[in-house]
C-alpha cells in the first residue's frame, strides 16, 4: 500500500478499492457473528423504541420517527465505526497491513475500499430497519437518493473516526471496545439516537449541535418521517458534509500515520 | 550484474545509529543471505531495500531505479510473522494477493495453481487459514509472496518454527525460484539455511557490514581447516598447548573448540593434548557458523 501517487492510477486505485471492500465482505460472511449481531442490534432497538413511543401501540408514525435514528444512530455506529476499527487492528496484529504496504495498492484506496465494504453493510442495516418499519405500518416519506447520500456520509464520517480511533488508541483487538463505549454512547445519546433532543436540557443542547451523529439522525429523520427535501434539509446536510469531509481528512491523516509507523 | 544495489548507507533513529556506511552488491539471478544478531539493522535494510524507508545518506537501488520507485508487483515480500487472511481458504488468499498485484484472471488462475503445487498447498486449497498447522500457514505466507512471479524476493527469516519436512519444502522452493534466474535476498539467524541456499553471505553487526562473501570465502577467511572439540579435565591446559602451538581456541560450554590449521591424525591431535586429561576428543569439518562467530567475536572486541 503506497502513500504515493507516483504509480497509482485512477483504475489500480478503483480496482484496489474493490478488492479490498471484497476482502472484507467475504471475512465477515465466513465470520457471520459480526453481520449477525450487527443484523439482531437494529432489529431489537426498533421494535423495542418503537414500541416504547407509541405507548405500547407500535402506531405507524413512532415507527417512522425512531427508525431512522435506531439505523444512523445506533446500528451503523457499531458496525461502521467499530468495524473499521477491528479491521484495522487486525490488519496491524496479523501483519497484513505491512504486506500491503509493499504491494501496488495505493494507500486511498484502502480507506475507499473500509467505506465501500461498510456502506454495504449500512445499506443492510438500512433494508432491515425499512422492512421492520414497514411490517408495523410505517413509511419512507422522503427522497431514496437523498437518504441513501445521508448514509453514505454517516459511513463515510464514521469511518474517518474509526481510522482516527483505530490508528491513536487501538492498538490491541481488546482495545476497541474501549474507545467505541467511552466516546461512542454519549455521543449517541446526544445525538437523539435513543430520545428526541428535544428532551435536552439547554445546558446540554448546545453539545448536540457539535455532535455529527445528531446531524446524521435528525437529518434522515426529516427525510425519512417528514419527507423534507434537499432545500428543506439543506443546513443539516452541509454541516453532515462538512463533519464527513472533516472525518475523511482526520482518517486520512491517521492514515497516514499509520503508514510512516508501519514502514519501520 | 548487479541487481540491487546498496552504497554507502547510513540511517538514524533518533540517538540510535541502524546502519553506518552499509555497501554491497546483490548479483541478479542469486540468493543473498544477510547474518546479523538481533537489532543489527537487518530489518532496516530490509524495509529499505523494499522501498518503505530512505536512507539518511547513500543510496538503495533495485535494476536501474532507486528502490523507493521500484514497482511494488515486482518485489514479493515474505516477513518473519506469518500475515495472511485467517478467515480466507488457502485459494482466496493467493487470489487477494494475486489480483493485488495486478494479475489478470487467467494468470492468476495459472499462478494460483502454480503455487498451489510449488508449495505442496493443493490438498488444502479450501482450507481456511487458521485451521492450517503453522507450517502450512508460513508456507501458504511464502506461496502468497510468489504468486505474482517478482523477479525479487525479500525472505525476513523465512524458516523460522518449520519442521523439517517444511523446511525442506520451503528450500527446494527457494532454489528452484534460484535457478530460474530469481534475485533473493534472505535474512536468517540459521547458519545451516544460509550455507545451504546462500550463494553470497553479508554479516551485518550493530550497522555495520563486517563480511561479505561467499560461504566457503568466510570459511576459508579464517585460516582454519578443521575444528577439534576437546573436553578435558583440565581445560586451562587445553587452552596453553594450544597456544603453544599457535592454534586459536574458543571456549565452549562443552570444553573448547581449538582451530586446526592443518589437517592432523586423531592420535597426533590426541598426542598433544595427553598432559590435559582428555576425556573426549572429536573433529569436524570447519562451518560457516565458525566464521560468524569469529566475526562476532571480532566486532566486540574493543579494538573494533
Amino acid at each position: 500500500m503506497r502513500s504515493s501517487p507516483r504509480v497509482s492510477s485512477l483504475g489500480q486505485g478503483t480496482r484496489g478499492a474493490l478488492l479490498i471492500a471484497r476482502r472484507i465482505l467475504r471475512e465477515l460472511v465466513r465470520t457471520r457473528r459480526a453481520l449477525f449481531m450487527w443484523g439482531v442490534f437494529p432489529l431489537l432497538m426498533l421494535l423495542l423504541f418503537g414500541t416504547i413511543y407509541s405507548s405500547g401501540g407500535g402506531s405507524a408514525r413512532s415507527f417512522d420517527r425512531t427508525a431512522p435514528g435506531i439505523l444512523t444512530g445506533a446500528a451503523m455506529f457499531f458496525s461502521c465505526l467499530g468495524g473499521p476499527i477491528s479491521i484495522l487492528v487486525a490488519e496491524r496484529q496479523g501483519g497484513t497491513l505491512r504486506r500491503l504496504l509493499v504491494s501496488p495498492l495505493p494507500g486511498s484506496a484502502y480507506f475507499v475500499g473500509v467505506v465501500l465494504a461498510f456502506s454495504v453493510v449500512a445499506l443492510l442495516q438500512a433494508a432491515i430497519v425499512y422492512l421492520v418499519a414497514r411490517a408495523f405500518g410505517g413509511h419512507y416519506h422522503g427522497s431514496y437518493v437523498l437518504g441513501l447520500s445521508v448514509l453514505l456520509l454517516s459511513v463515510i464520517a464514521y469511518t474517518g473516526i474509526g481510522f482516527l480511533f483505530g490508528v491513536s488508541w487501538a492498538r490491541r483487538a481488546e482495545d476497541v471496545t474501549g474507545p467505541v463505549s467511552a466516546v461512542g454512547v454519549p455521543l449517541l445519546v446526544l445525538g437523539g439516537t435513543f430520545f428526541p433532543v428535544s428532551n435536552l436540557p439547554p445546558s446540554l443542547l448546545w453539545l448536540a449541535h457539535l455532535n455529527p451523529v445528531f446531524y446524521m439522525n435528525e437529518t434522515l429523520k426529516a427525510v425519512w418521517a417528514d419527507g423534507k427535501s434537499i432545500s428543506e434539509v439543506g443546513s443539516y446536510f452541509a454541516t453532515l458534509v462538512g463533519f464527513a469531509l472533516a472525518a475523511l481528512l482526520l482518517g486520512a491523516l491517521s492514515h497516514r500515520r499509520l503508514l510512516r509507523a508501519e514502514s519501520r | 550484474m548487479s541487481f540491487v544495489e546498496v552504497q554507502s548507507v547510513s540511517k538514524r533513529f533518533a540517538e540510535r545509529v541502524a546502519l553506518k556506511e552499509v555497501s554491497f552488491a546483490v548479483e541478479a539471478g542469486s540468493i543473498f543471505g544477510l547474518l546479523g544478531p538481533n537489532a543489527a539493522g537487518k530489518s532496516t535494510l530490509l524495509s529499505m531495500i523494499c522501498g518503505l524507508l530512505p536512507p539518511d545518506s547513500g543510496s538503495v537501488r533495485i535494476g536501474d531505479c532507486p528502490a523507493t520507485r521500484w514497482p511494488r508487483a515486482q518485489i514479493g515480500v515474505v516477513g518473519q510473522q506469518v500475515a495472511v487472511y485467517q478467515d480466507l481458504t488457502v485459494r482466496e488468499n493467493l487470489e487477494f494477493f494475486a489480483e493485488l498485484c495486478g494479475l489478470e484472471r487467467a494468470r492468476r488462475r495459472q499462478a494460483v495453481a502454480r503455487e498451489l503445487h510449488n508449495l505442496g498447498l493443493e490438498e488444502r486449497s479450501a482450507t481456511l487459514a487458521r485451521e492450517l498447522s503453522g507450517g502450512m500457514q508460513r508456507r501458504l505466507h511464502i506461496a502468497s509472496a510468489l504468486v505474482h512471479d517478482p523477479p525479487l524476493l525479500i525472505l525476513d527469516e523465512p524458516s523460522v518454527g518449520l519442521d523439517l519436512e517444511s523446511r525442506d519444502a520451503i528450500w527446494s522452493a527457494f532454489r528452484a525460484l534460484g535457478a530460474q534466474g530469481r534475485t533473493l535476498f534472505i535474512t536468517t539467524h540459521q547458519l545451516e539455511e544460509a550455507e545451504e541456499l546462500c550463494d553470497r553471505i553479508g554479516v551485518l553487526i550493530a550497522g555495520r557490514l563486517r563480511r561479505v562473501g561467499t560461504p566457503s570465502a568466510l570459511r576459508e577467511a579464517l585460516g582454519v581447516v578443521e575444528v577439534a572439540h576437546v573436553q578435558a579435565s583440565n581445560l586451562e591446559r587445553v587452552t596453553e598447548i594450544a597456544t603453544s602451538l599457535h592454534y586459536q581456541t574458543r571456549r565452549r560450554e562443552t570444553g573448547v573448540d581449538v582451530w586446526l590449521p592443518k589437517m592432523l591424525e586423531l592420535h597426533e591431535l590426541a598426542g598433544q593434548f595427553a598432559s590435559a586429561q582428555i576425556t573426549s576428543l572429536s573433529r569436524r569439518p570447519v562451518r560457516l557458523q565458525d566464521a560468524y562467530l569469529e566475526i562476532l567475536h571480532e566486532a566486540k572486541s574493543p579494538e573494533s
